[in-house]
């Protein structure tokens, strides 16, 4: 028999209200996405978990292209990320209701030292509009309403 | 005599909660298994909650929910703000809409024990829909239970 006894340590979290973005052709930060990280020293893993808001746009159709993205500081994930292999998603959908909330996890290996890492998006095509941390219909009327978006990581050893 | 804490997240509760479906139309309730009057570790800086559940599409095709998080002072809930709100996915199909949603929020922490809940209504009463169970299963009409699950902790880190 196999037991596991992971430790969770060097926990942060990040709680934003952004600004509300509109999705474009070119890769973009996802705001409140980002975090300067150290993994505790004898970590195996990293633990990242990002909760956010989203809703069409002038279309009914949409599509999101979201990555994970890292850098050794902030000048370098602004000018040259690399992409953090295996972090991949697509959000979409193709109809009036089109809007969503998602809570996206993912266990990443762990690093040494301090790097920054977050999640940069895009749409499909120009027809394929998303904007972010936003509300456009609640409780029966049209709106705009920014929401807070919410970021916790760890490490597991 | 002095402790030292060695975790960084303390006074963990989970719950999965045997629950029967929940219509959820123009009228605001609360989502079954929500509701945890917690208290935080002391020492916390944040308190972490995440709600789970589904929902499908019956009675309408299309479905749209308005979802926000309230906290009780003093017997009284009331919202945390606007900012707070929550949609989750919406879908517009009859038999194949269904929808697993997770929420997670980033709470300040609080003294004593306090009551958490989220409140849902539907955006119309032509986008109403059914929590907690599947509606359809194995080519038939079928409400299979979909019990929500909660989890809340306290983070003792940053």
């Amino acid at each position: 028999m196999t037991f596991f006894n992971s430790k969770i340590s060097a926990i942060k979290t990040i709680r934003a209200l952004p600004n509300t973005q509109l999705s474009s052709n070119s890769w973009q930060q996802l705001s409140g996405s980002r975090i300067t990280y150290t993994p505790s020293k004898d970590a195996q893993n990293v633990i990242y978990q990002f909760s956010y808001g989203w809703h069409r746009s002038s279309n009914d159709d949409n599509l999101a292209h979201i990555k994970m993205v890292s850098g050794s500081n902030e000048n370098e994930i602004n000018s040259s990320p690399s992409d953090v292999f295996g972090v991949n998603f697509n959000v979409g959908a193709s109809n009036v209701y089109s809007r969503g909330n998602v809570t996206f996890k993912r266990i990443i290996p762990a690093w040494q030292g301090e790097k920054v890492i977050q999640l940069n998006f895009r749409h499909y095509s120009n027809s394929f509009v998303v904007e972010m941390h936003d509300i456009d219909y609640w409780n029966g009327i049209a709106t705009s309403n920014p929401i807070n978006c919410h970021l916790l990581i760890y490490s597991t050893e | 005599m002095s402790y030292l804490i060695k975790n960084d997240i303390q006074n963990l509760f989970v719950s999965s909660t045997n629950t029967s479906s929940q219509l959820i139309s123009t009228t605001e309730v609360t989502l079954n298994g929500s509701e945890v009057y917690y208290t935080p570790h002391p020492q916390s800086k944040k308190v972490i909650y995440e709600y789970n559940f589904s929902f499908s599409w019956y009675p309408d095709t299309g479905n749209l929910l308005n979802i926000q998080i309230e906290q009780e002072s003093s017997g009284a809930y009331s919202s945390l703000g606007d900012e707070w709100r929550r949609i989750p996915p919406g879908h517009n199909t009859s038999v194949g809409a269904a929808t697993n949603c997770s929420l997670m929020y980033i709470l300040d922490p609080w003294q004593g024990k306090k009551g958490t809940r989220l409140r849902a209504r539907s955006h119309s009463s032509s986008w109403e829909t059914t929590a907690h169970i599947t509606r359809v299963y194995h080519q038939s009409v079928l409400d299979k239970p979909v019990f929500p699950t909660l989890k809340i902790y306290s983070i003792i880190g940053d």
